[in-house]
């Protein structure tokens, strides 16, 4: 079975082969609507919100919250400040580490159901099991940088979680306001293949953000393959990428 | 980004060099190479520390009978390369190539997301900074 909702801002697709019922699809959808209203800045009256409003002391937050700011903290460290969690104006926003933190808990909730074959797909970082209903490995596709109507890439991740950070330009509007006369070499796209969703979700996120030099710190980090898209629409891919290419 | 490499070398040393910086460079950054025909006093020589916007590069050459047998990258952006001699280790080259597309017959499709809304913001403020 099969369902996309919006929660969190983006589409949310599930779908469990294994399962001919609709409330453990449901049961997947309601954890996503939950991880919202706690982790949300959007709403005023998220958990998240609270606590930037100094509303909440460290010591009167939720565990999830709590995981989730430990995780953002080692993860800033490991990645030389990089990913950082804490916006240029002050709100700590973890949204760059809620997406992959909940689909690999709604990936456990459906693992621990006995269901062995299904994909969560949500806003682009997706975490697979098994095999699509054909019998075949799961096959994601990168989307071209600059026409989202494009494929530019296949993957069979066998398992493996695929995230996907970047940015789009539109022509030429795109350009670095320190240095309007250089030209942009950076990249627009990074996708991370990483042993679970949340690991490759949080590095394309950090080595995003270090533009051309992200692909190395992929290269460098075990079990992580990356594929980063320049502007001109070249790509660089890590060593071990290779190993998961349908075409 | 640019990201200079400008070591002075002779002789058989120029390509494990190339190689190197090449690497560092990705693919899009030229790597400039000042060779000099004349011999180099034995010791060691430091570069100057070149900044690659990421972090800093400073490579060390280490020069025996005239020539440079050795170079050391000092400083990398990553902290973890600090004194392996290049010559002792083959940096890889990543696989590039422009991209095609390809059949859109996938079950999910992974890209950043489109209504992303730090691309939104960062876009309006690029978009003030051209008008102002």
């Amino acid at each position: 079975m099969r369902e996309t909702r919006v929660v969190m801002g983006m589409p949310i697709t599930v779908e469990i082969v294994d399962c001919l019922s609709a409330r453990l699809l449901s049961s997947v959808f309601a954890y996503f609507e939950a991880i919202d209203r706690r982790f949300s800045v959007f709403r005023p009256d998220s958990e998240i919100m609270a606590f930037n409003r100094r509303r909440l002391a460290r010591t009167e937050i939720s565990a999830n919250l709590r995981e989730v700011l430990a995780l953002a903290d080692q993860t800033r460290r490991r990645t030389h400040g990089y990913f950082n969690i804490c916006r240029p104006d002050g709100l700590i926003d973890p949204s760059g580490i809620v997406k992959g933190w909940a689909i690999g808990n709604a990936s456990r909730l459906i693992d621990a159901t006995g269901a062995k074959n299904y994909v969560i797909d949500a806003g682009g970082d997706i975490q697979s099991r098994g095999k699509a209903a054909d019998g075949t490995d799961w096959k994601i596709g990168i989307r071209h940088p600059f026409n989202d109507r494009e494929i530019i890439k296949v993957v069979h991740p066998l398992g493996h979680g695929v995230a996907t950070s970047g940015t789009y330009a539109r022509g030429g509007h795109i350009y670095n306001p320190h240095r309007p006369d250089q030209p942009i070499v950076d990249i627009v796209s990074l996708t991370v293949i990483g042993a679970d969703v949340l690991q490759a979700d949080l590095y394309a996120t950090a080595a995003f953000a270090m533009g051309s030099a992200g692909i190395w710190f992929i290269e460098e980090m075990p079990q992580l393959e990356g594929y980063a898209i320049d502007m001109n629409g070249v790509a660089t891919q890590t060593t071990g990428f290779t190993t998961f290419v349908v075409s | 980004m640019r990201l200079f490499a400008r070591v002075a070398v002779l002789g058989t040393s120029v390509a494990t060099i190339c190689a190197a910086a090449a690497a560092f460079a990705s693919s899009v950054s030229p790597v400039h190479l000042v060779a000099y025909m004349q011999r180099y006093r034995d010791g060691s020589s430091t570069g100057s520390a070149f900044d690659a916007y990421y972090g800093v590069v400073q490579v060390q050459a280490v020069i025996h009978g005239g020539r440079v047998v050795a170079v050391n990258v000092l400083r990398y952006p990553f902290h973890s390369w600090t004194s392996r001699s290049i010559n002792s280790r083959a940096l890889p080259r990543l696989k590039q190539e422009v991209i095609r597309a390809q059949s859109a017959d996938v079950h999910a499709v992974s890209g950043a997301t489109l209504t992303s809304h730090a691309f939104m913001r960062s876009m309006s403020e690029a978009l003030r900074q051209a008008s102002s």
